[in-house]
């Protein structure tokens, strides 16, 4: 049974993950990204992480996704025109063919020399209370460097959009 | 991004005995990926008020 569902998850994140790539409009890739990282979730709970499912939902579905498809829809409605793509060429096609040629090969080297039989330690039961404490003890150095990164990632984000605007309103005023 | 993130969940799942460090190997990456995105918009969003398109054939400014 966790066979099926990991086949199942693995060829979803695949194919979305293509179609997020090859979609003409920008906003069916976006929704390809959500469907592949929803996917990436569900493959985290198989795992038997179901706090790192929970972020990488609430993250990446919940916050990434969303900036995506709100810079989109900022960019598209200002501009009134899709991005019209081309057509990928034979070169592009053959890039996927070796690709997948690729990715068969080592699927199949793996299968063939890896045994199988995956003896799966039985996993403890995480309580989220254990999780912070590690983070807050073992990690807790990155942990603040991180902050200091989100920090230094929302100021610069903000002055790279906001000076632009004050120099247009000047730039109208004047 | 997301394919190390799993190569760290299971190899923390199935490393003896489980260990709880790949969990949190992959919050830091997660939230690092969401601030790179951040960026990556915040620096399309310039390029589109500065150009008034984002189509990177169109973005030849630098051309000599």
């Amino acid at each position: 049974m966790p066979d099926i569902a990991f086949l199942a998850l693995s060829g979803l994140v695949i194919i979305s993950a293509i179609f997020a790539l090859e979609a003409r409009e920008l906003i069916y890739g976006a929704v390809g990204l959500a469907f592949s990282l929803i996917g990436v979730a569900g493959l985290f709970i198989l795992l038997g992480a179901e706090y790192v499912a929970m972020f990488q939902v609430s993250v990446y579905v919940g916050a990434v996704v969303v900036l995506i498809l709100f810079t989109i829809m900022l960019v598209r409605r200002e501009s009134g025109r899709i991005l019209d793509e081309e057509e990928p060429g034979r070169l592009g096609r053959a890039g996927i063919l070796v690709a997948g040629l690729v990715a068969l090969a080592v699927a199949g080297a793996v299968l063939l020399l890896v045994p199988v039989s995956l003896g799966a330690p039985e996993f403890p039961h995480v309580s989220l209370q254990e999780l912070g404490r590690l983070l807050a003890s073992s990690y807790a150095i990155a942990l603040v460097i991180l902050g200091l990164l989100v920090g230094a990632t929302i100021v610069g984000g903000l002055t790279l959009v906001k000076v632009e605007r004050e120099e247009k309103s000047t730039g109208a005023t004047q | 991004m997301n394919a190390a993130n799993i190569n760290f969940v299971a190899f923390a799942r199935y490393a003896n005995p489980p260990m709880l460090n790949g969990w949190n190997i992959v919050f830091f990456s997660i939230a690092a990926a969401a601030m790179e995105a951040t960026v990556g918009l915040a620096l399309i969003l310039v390029a589109f008020r500065l150009n008034g398109t984002i189509d990177v054939r169109k973005l030849n400014r630098l051309r000599g």
